[in-house]
C-alpha cells in the first residue's frame, strides 16, 4: 500500500519551513512562559534553546527514516511492525494529533471567554472554527499549506509589539545567568514540549513535497525560527516580569500587551487575540488534514468522511469541556503524550527501524 | 437584427427548426418571398438573367451595387465559377448545400444564382460591418498613455491587437458560439509563449459551452470559469488594446468576442487586479506607491465599516482617550445601533452608486454632489447617523473606487457585507473569521487551474517584481511564472557592465 | 437520494448560519450605551468596609465633559462594583480606568483587596496609574478640574510628573512587579487637594501592601537618584547666604556589590550632571559653580544615607537593593537576605558635575 501523491497535490519543498513552524507556534504562546519557568525561573530560556536543538535532532532521525523509506509514517509502521501493530501504533498517533488539534481550539475559547467576551458560548464558535476548517482542509493539502502561509505571514506584524515592552523591562532579572540546575532546565525542556509540539506531523507530510529530501534544510530552517521566536518572546517576558511576578500571570504574553498604548489604538491585547484566530488556524487545519488523512490510510475510508467524523468527534469534546481545570488538564494529558512521543518513540523507532532496514539487507 | 422567417416565431422551439432544415430545398425559402427584410430579386434585364437572394438588413447595400451587381451585368453567358472568379469580394464559394446556404444567408452573403430551381450558386459576402468609432476607455480610463480602447466589432479589435503585434506567431483561433448567437469568439494567444495546456483548456471549455446567447464577453467568463459561484472574477477584462498586446506577450490567452468592446484575459491573479495598466507608463517608483496606495485601500474600504462596529459595539477599550470625547458625542444622538447605521450608511453610499451607474453621465455627477453632501450633511444633522461614521464610509467608498478593474471593485463592494455581519456578530473575532472565510476561499481559487493567489503563494519571488510593486523595465526580462511559458525568456537583459568609478 | 445529497450543503451551512445569529451572541457594550468609569477611589471606614467612589465622565454634545461620581460603602473588592451598577443608568465599563486612588488610611491597612481586583480583571489595562492620597479620595473625585474627565487629568497629572522625572515610574505594572519582586517593595505616588488642585507631595512607600513611610517632596531627588538613571526637572542648593537653582539634573547609578556569598556590602556609585539656571549672587564665579558640586554632592550623600538607614529600619527595600543583590549572586536566599539587610553596609559615592550655567555669564 504506498502513499504515492500525484504531482499536482504536492508542494513546493520550501513550504516546509511554514509547515513546521506555523504548527509549532500557536496558542502555546501566549501563556508558555510560566509553565517553563516553573522549574528553571529566568533561565528557562536555556530550555527553549535545548528543545530546539532536540527537535534539530529529532527532525534529522525523522528524515533518516522517512527519506529512506519515501513514504509516509503509516506505511513505515507496517512495513517495521507489520500490518495489525503498525495500524494501531498509527492509529495512537493519529489520536494524539486529534487531540492536540482539539486542545488547541479549546484553550483558544478559552482566551477568547476569558479575555474578550466573558459569556461567550463555546459551541457556536467551535462550530464556525471547525466548518472553516473543513473548507479549507477538504481542499487538499495545497490549501492546507497555504493556509500555514499566511498564518505565518500576517502574524508577523505582530512581532513589533514584543518589542514595545521593552521600554518596561529590567534586563537585569535575567541575571545570574545559569542559577538553575541542569536537572530544572530538563524540566522546563520537558514542560516547552507542548508548545512546541506539532513538528511530528512531518511524518505525514513527507509524501506530499515535490523532491522531499530537499524539504529537510526548510524544516531545519523553520525549527530554527520557531526556536528563535520563542527565545526572543521569553527573554522579552522575563525582562519586563520578575520571576515571581510571572508565576502569578496566567497568561503572561496577553498581558504584557495590557501596558502598550498607541496613539490609534490602545490596549493591543484585543487585537492580537483577534490575530490569533488565524494563527490557530494552521494548527487545527493540520492537525485535521493529517488525523483525517491517517485514519483514510489505516481504515480505508474516504478522507472526506474521515474528516467530517473527526470534526463532528472535536466539536463534541470542546463543547463538552468547561472550565479551566479541565482545559488544564486535557493541556498536561496532551503534553505528556508529546513528551514520550518525542523523547521516547521517535528515538526508539530510528533505533528499530535501523536494525529492521539491516536485517532486511541482509536477507 | 430581426430576421423574420417562419424560424422566429418558433425560437424557443428548436425541433420544429430542424423539421424545417429537413424539408426539399427548393422550398425552405418559400416562406420567406416578400417578407420583411429577405429579399429574392430577378435580374431579368442584365446581359444574362439571374436571381439574386439576401437579407437587406445584414448586406452592405454598397458592396452590393458597387462589388457585385455592375459586374454581374457585364457578364455574357457566364458561368458560376467565371462569376465567382469575377467578383472582386475574397470571401466567396460555390455550393449547393442548403444548411451552408443557409448559414451564410444569416451572416450576410449575397446568394447570386441564374435560376430560382436550383441550389447551386455563388454566395459572396457583402457582410454590413457596422460599428461605432474608436474612443477613449471608459472604464479604465488613463491620464497618460494610449487612448484607444475596443469597439464593439471584432474585427476592428482585432486590428487594434494585430497592430501592435505584426508577427506570425500570434495564433487566433475563432469558434462560433451560442446556439441562437452563433456569436464569433476568438482565441488568441502567441504560438511559442503561450502554455498549450492553457491554450487547450480555453479552447476545450468554449467548445463545450451549451448556451442559446453569447452578448458578451462576460457571458463567456462566467461559463468558462473555474468557479462560478465566487464574487471574485477570475478573468481579468479589459478594453485597452495594449494591455491585451501586452499580456499576450507575457503569455496569457485572450478571448475577444464579436459585440463586447471587453477582451478577456486568463489565466490571472488576484493581484493584476490591483495594477492599472498606466503604471507601465509612469516610473517605476510612482508605479509601485500607486500600487501600495491602492492595496491599501482595498484593505481600508472592506475592513474599515466591520472595525467601526466591531470597535463600538464591543471594544470601547481600543479606543485612546483623546479620541473617546469625539466619537460618543458624535454616537450619542444616533438612535440606532452601530450595525444598523453601518448599514444604513453603506446602502446608502451602495444606492448613489447605482444610480449614478444608471442614469446618463450628467445626471450622474448631479446625483453624486446632492446624495454625498445634500443627503450626508442632513442624515448627521438629523442625528441619523454619526459624522465619524460618515467620514468612515465615504473613505471607503472612495477606496474601492481606486480598483481599476471595475468587476472586481464589485466583488470588494459586496465583500464588505459578510465582514460587517460578523463584526456585529463577534466583534474583531468575527472579523478575523471573515478573514478566514475569505482567504481559504481565495486559496481555493484557480484561474484556468493555476493558483489564483501567485505571486503569494504559491510564493514565486520573480513574479513579485510586478505585483504590489512594479520594478523597472530591465529586471522584467522573464514571462510571470505563473503562466508556465514555453519561452521564458522575453528579452536578454542588458549585460551589466562593471561598475565605473567617478568621473571615469 | 442524489437530490437530497445535492441539497445538503446548503442546507447544512443555512442551519449553522442560523444558530450561530441566534445562539452566537454575546454582551455588547456599546460604546454610547455605557458609562465608562475613569478614576475609583477607595476610602477606608473599618475592617471590612470601605467607600468605594467611581468617576464617570459624561461627555456634552458640544464635546465637554461633566464629571459625575457615584460612591458606595460596602464590602471590599468586586462586590462594590456590582453595587455600584445599581445606582448608575447605565452598565459601568471599567476598561477605560486610568488612576485608582486609595486614601491613607486604606494604604496603611493595606490595598492588595483592591490591587488584586485591579489586577485579575483582563480589561484593565497594567499601564493603570495608582496613588495614595492625603484625605478622603471622596473629596477629590468630586472636585472638577476644568472642563476635562477627572479621571484623565490625575492619570496625565501623574504621567506628567512621571516623565518629566519628578517621581519614579510608577503604575500597576510597577507596582506589582515591586510587590511580587523578593528584594524589593513597592512604592506610589503621594497627593493631595490644596485649595481645589491636586499637587504631588511625595511618595508612599509600602511593605509589601501597607504603607509605612511617608517620603517627604524635599527627599525625591535623593530617592529618584538612588533608584536609577533620572532625570530630574529642577532643585535648589544653598551656598553660604546665595542660592544656587538647578534645572534639568541628570543622572546615572551604577550599584557595586562585594561580598556577596557573607554579608554583601553596597556601594552606590552616582554621576549626576547639572545646569545651574538661577543664581541669587551677583556675579557667578568658578568657586560658585565648585560650591554647588560640592553642596550638591553632600545632600545626596547626607539625605542618601539618612533614607538608606530608615529604609533598613523600616525593613523595606524601595530602591529594590536585594533584587540586585539577586542578580548578582548564584543560589540567592531571600531569607538571609531579610536577616542580613538591616546591617547591610550601604555606601555612596556620589560624583557631580554642572555642565552649564546658563547663557548669562553674570552680572558685575
Amino acid at each position: 500500500m504506498q502513499a504515492h501523491v500525484n504531482r499536482q497535490y504536492r508542494v513546493s519543498p520550501y513550504l516546509a519551513f511554514f509547515l513546521i513552524y506555523k504548527t509549532q507556534f500557536g496558542v502555546g504562546v501566549l501563556g508558555f512562559q510560566r509553565y517553563i519557568s516553573k522549574a528553571s525561573g529566568h533561565d528557562a530560556w536555556i530550555a527553549v534553546i535545548l528543545s530546539g536543538l532536540i527537535i534539530h535532532l529529532l527532525l534529522w532521525m525523522m528524515y533518516q527514516i522517512l527519506n529512506k523509506e519515501q513514504n509516509d509514517l503509516i506505511s513505515i509502521h507496517q512495513t517495521v511492525f507489520g500490518k495489525w501493530i503498525g495500524n494501531l501504533l498509527s492509529f495512537l498517533f493519529i489520536l494524539q494529533v486529534f487531540i492536540s488539534g482539539t486542545t488547541v481550539l479549546r484553550t483558544f475559547i478559552e482566551v477568547i471567554q476569558v479575555w474578550v467576551f466573558p459569556l461567550f458560548k463555546t459551541w457556536p464558535f467551535a462550530l464556525v472554527f471547525l466548518t472553516s476548517a473543513y473548507y479549507i482542509v477538504s481542499n487538499g493539502f495545497r490549501t492546507v499549506a497555504g493556509v500555514c502561509y499566511f498564518g505565518s505571514i500576517i502574524p508577523l506584524i505582530l512581532i513589533p509589539t514584543f518589542l514595545a515592552p521593552l521600554e518596561f523591562a529590567n534586563f537585569r532579572n535575567l541575571l545570574p545567568v545559569m542559577d538553575h540546575s541542569i536537572t530544572d532546565l530538563i524540566k522546563s525542556v520537558e514542560e516547552m514540549t507542548f508548545t512546541i509540539l506539532g513538528f511530528e506531523l512531518l511524518l505525514l507530510y513527507y509524501p506530499y513535497f515535490i523532491e522531499p529530501e530537499k524539504s529537510q534544510k526548510w524544516t531545519h530552517y523553520g525549527n530554527l525560527f520557531t526556536t528563535l521566536i520563542y527565545a526572543g518572546v521569553a527573554i522579552v517576558t522575563f525582562a519586563y516580569y520578575g520571576e515571581d511576578h510571572l508565576q502569578v500571570e496566567i497568561w503572561p504574553t496577553l498581558t504584557m500587551w495590557k501596558v502598550i498604548k498607541l496613539p490609534v489604538l490602545e490596549r493591543i491585547e484585543y487585537v492580537a487575540i483577534s490575530a490569533w484566530t488565524i494563527i490557530i488556524l494552521p494548527n487545527i487545519c493540520t492537525a485535521f488534514w493529517a488525523a483525517s488523512r491517517g485514519v483514510k490510510r489505516i481504515f480505508q475510508i474516504t478522507q472526506r468522511s474521515a474528516l467530517l467524523i473527526l470534526l463532528a468527534g472535536s466539536f463534541i469534546i470542546t463543547c463538552l469541556l468547561n472550565n479551566r481545570m479541565q482545559i488544564d488538564h486535557l493541556n498536561s494529558f496532551v503534553s505528556m503524550i508529546g513528551i514520550y512521543l518525542l523523547y521516547a518513540y521517535i528515538p526508539i523507532l530510528f533505533i528499530i527501524y535501523h536494525i529492521r532496514h539491516k536485517m532486511r539487507k541482509r536477507s | 437584427m430581426i430576421i423574420r422567417r417562419e424560424g422566429v416565431t418558433g425560437i424557443r422551439r428548436p425541433r420544429k427548426n430542424k423539421q424545417e432544415t429537413a424539408e426539399p430545398p427548393s422550398t425552405w425559402a418559400e416562406p420567406f418571398w416578400e417578407r420583411g427584410d429577405f429579399t429574392h430579386t430577378h435580374h431579368a434585364n442584365a446581359t444574362h438573367p439571374y436571381w439574386i437572394t439576401h437579407i437587406t438588413s445584414l448586406v452592405d447595400t454598397e458592396v452590393l451595387h458597387r462589388d457585385i451587381l455592375p459586374y454581374l451585368n457585364k457578364l455574357s453567358f457566364p458561368t458560376l465559377q467565371e462569376v465567382e472568379s469575377v467578383l472582386p469580394i475574397e470571401e466567396k464559394e460555390i455550393t449547393d448545400d442548403p444548411e451552408k446556404i443557409k448559414d451564410l444567408l444569416l451572416r450576410g452573403y449575397v446568394w447570386i444564382r441564374f435560376s430560382d430551381r436550383v441550389l447551386e450558386g455563388v454566395l459572396a459576402r457583402a457582410e454590413l460591418d457596422k460599428s461605432r468609432a474608436v474612443s477613449i476607455p471608459q472604464e479604465e480610463f488613463s491620464v497618460v498613455g494610449p487612448k484607444e480602447s475596443f469597439v464593439e466589432s471584432l474585427t476592428t479589435n482585432l486590428n487594434m491587437v494585430r497592430k501592435r503585434l505584426p508577427i506570425k506567431e500570434l495564433q487566433l483561433q475563432e469558434l462560433t458560439v451560442g446556439t441562437y448567437s452563433k456569436t464569433k469568439v476568438a482565441v488568441l494567444y502567441i504560438d511559442g509563449v503561450a502554455n498549450e495546456e492553457n491554450v487547450n483548456t480555453v479552447l476545450q471549455r468554449i467548445k463545450a459551452i451549451k448556451f442559446y446567447q453569447i452578448l458578451d464577453s462576460s457571458y463567456i467568463s462566467q461559463l468558462i470559469t473555474d468557479n462560478s459561484n465566487s464574487i471574485f472574477p477570475q478573468m481579468l477584462d479589459t478594453e485597452r488594446p495594449e494591455r491585451v498586446a501586452a499580456v499576450l506577450a507575457e503569455g496569457s490567452i485572450v478571448i475577444m468576442v464579436d459585440g463586447s468592446p471587453h477582451a478577456l484575459i486568463a489565466p490571472t491573479t488576484l493581484v493584476e487586479f490591483f495594477s492599472a495598466f498606466e503604471d507601465y507608463f509612469i516610473n517605476w517608483q510612482m508605479a509601485s506607491f500607486f500600487r501600495i496606495v491602492r492595496l491599501f485601500s482595498v484593505l481600508f474600504s472592506i475592513l474599515i465599516t466591520p472595525i467601526y462596529v466591531a470597535v463600538v459595539t464591543y471594544h470601547y477599550a481600543l479606543i485612546p482617550t483623546d479620541l473617546m470625547v469625539t466619537l460618543v458625542t458624535s454616537r450619542s444622538i444616533v438612535p440606532f445601533p452601530p450595525i444598523l447605521e453601518a448599514m444604513i450608511l453603506e446602502l446608502t453610499i451602495e444606492l448613489l452608486r447605482e444610480a449614478g451607474a444608471r442614469l446618463p453621465t450628467k445626471v450622474g455627477q448631479t446625483i453624486g454632489i446632492v446624495g454625498g453632501i445634500v443627503i450626508g450633511t442632513a442624515s448627521v444633522q438629523a442625528g441619523l447617523t454619526s459624522n465619524v461614521l460618515l467620514i468612515f464610509v465615504a473613505l471607503a467608498a472612495l477606496a474601492s473606487f481606486t480598483t481599476p478593474v471595475y468587476r472586481m471593485g464589485n466583488a470588494i463592494r459586496l465583500l464588505r457585507f459578510p465582514f460587517l455581519l460578523f463584526a456585529q456578530l463577534w466583534g474583531l473575532i468575527g472579523v478575523a473569521i471573515a478573514f478566514i472565510f475569505v482567504m481559504g476561499h481565495l486559496l481555493r481559487l484557480t484561474s484556468l487551474g493555476r493558483p489564483y493567489l501567485e505571486p503569494i503563494y504559491p510564493l514565486r519571488l520573480k513574479d513579485l517584481r510586478d505585483s504590489f510593486i512594479r520594478l523597472p523595465f530591465n529586471t522584467q526580462s522573464h514571462c510571470p511564472a505563473y503562466l508556465q511559458t514555453q519561452d521564458k525568456q522575453r528579452f536578454t537583459p542588458p549585460w551589466r557592465q562593471k561598475p565605473r568609478d567617478i568621473d571615469e | 437520494m442524489k437530490k437530497w445529497i445535492k441539497w445538503m450543503k446548503p442546507i447544512t451551512l443555512v442551519v449553522i448560519a442560523i444558530c450561530i445569529i441566534i445562539f452566537g451572541n454575546v454582551r455588547k457594550n456599546v460604546l454610547d450605551e455605557i458609562q465608562l468609569v475613569t478614576a475609583v477611589g477607595y476610602d477606608y471606614i473599618d475592617e471590612q468596609t470601605a467607600t468605594m467612589t467611581a468617576v464617570t465622565p459624561v461627555f456634552r454634545s458640544d464635546a465637554s465633559i461633566e464629571n459625575k461620581t457615584l460612591s458606595i460603602t460596602a464590602n471590599l473588592g468586586k462586590e462594590a462594583l456590582i453595587a455600584l451598577n445599581r445606582e448608575s443608568s447605565a452598565n459601568l465599563a471599567n476598561a477605560k480606568l486610568e488612576v485608582a486612588l486609595f486614601n491613607k488610611e486604606m494604604a496603611k491597612r493595606g490595598i492588595l483587596h483592591m490591587i488584586d481586583t485591579l489586577h485579575r480583571d483582563p480589561n484593565i489595562g497594567t499601564s493603570l496609574s495608582l496613588a495614595v492620597t492625603e484625605g478622603v479620595t471622596k473629596e477629590i473625585l468630586n472636585q472638577s478640574f476644568g472642563t476635562r474627565d477627572t479621571g484623565h487629568y490625575i492619570a496625565s497629572l501623574l504621567e506628567h510628573n512621571t516623565q518629566n522625572g519628578s517621581i519614579p515610574n510608577n503604575s500597576l505594572h510597577y507596582f506589582l512587579s515591586a510587590y511580587y519582586t523578593k528584594g524589593k517593595d513597592p512604592f506610589l505616588p503621594l497627593l493631595k487637594l490644596t485649595d481645589r488642585e491636586i499637587t504631588l507631595t511625595g511618595l508612599a512607600l509600602f511593605k509589601k501592601d501597607r504603607m509605612v513611610f511617608e517620603l517627604d517632596r524635599s527627599h525625591l531627588f535623593t530617592f529618584n537618584t538612588l533608584y536609577g538613571k533620572n532625570r530630574f526637572p529642577g532643585m535648589k542648593v544653598q551656598i553660604g547666604d546665595k542660592f544656587v537653582a538647578m534645572r534639568v539634573i541628570t543622572s546615572n547609578r551604577r550599584i557595586s556589590i562585594r561580598n556577596t556569598q557573607t554579608t554583601p556590602e553596597i556601594t552606590i556609585y552616582l554621576n549626576i550632571r547639572a545646569s545651574i539656571s538661577e543664581f541669587s549672587g551677583k556675579h557667578l564665579k568658578p568657586q560658585h559653580v565648585s560650591q554647588t558640586e560640592h553642596a550638591l554632592k553632600k545632600q545626596v550623600s547626607q539625605q542618601g544615607h539618612q533614607l538608606i538607614r530608615k529604609f533598613q529600619q523600616l525593613g523595606i527595600d524601595p530602591l529594590g537593593l536585594g533584587d540586585h543583590v539577586r542578580s548578582h549572586t548564584r543560589n540567592w536566599d531571600f531569607k538571609t537576605w531579610q536577616k542580613q539587610y538591616p546591617r547591610v553596609k550601604v555606601r555612596i559615592v556620589p560624583r557631580v558635575n554642572i555642565v552649564e550655567i546658563g547663557v548669562v555669564d553674570g552680572l558685575d
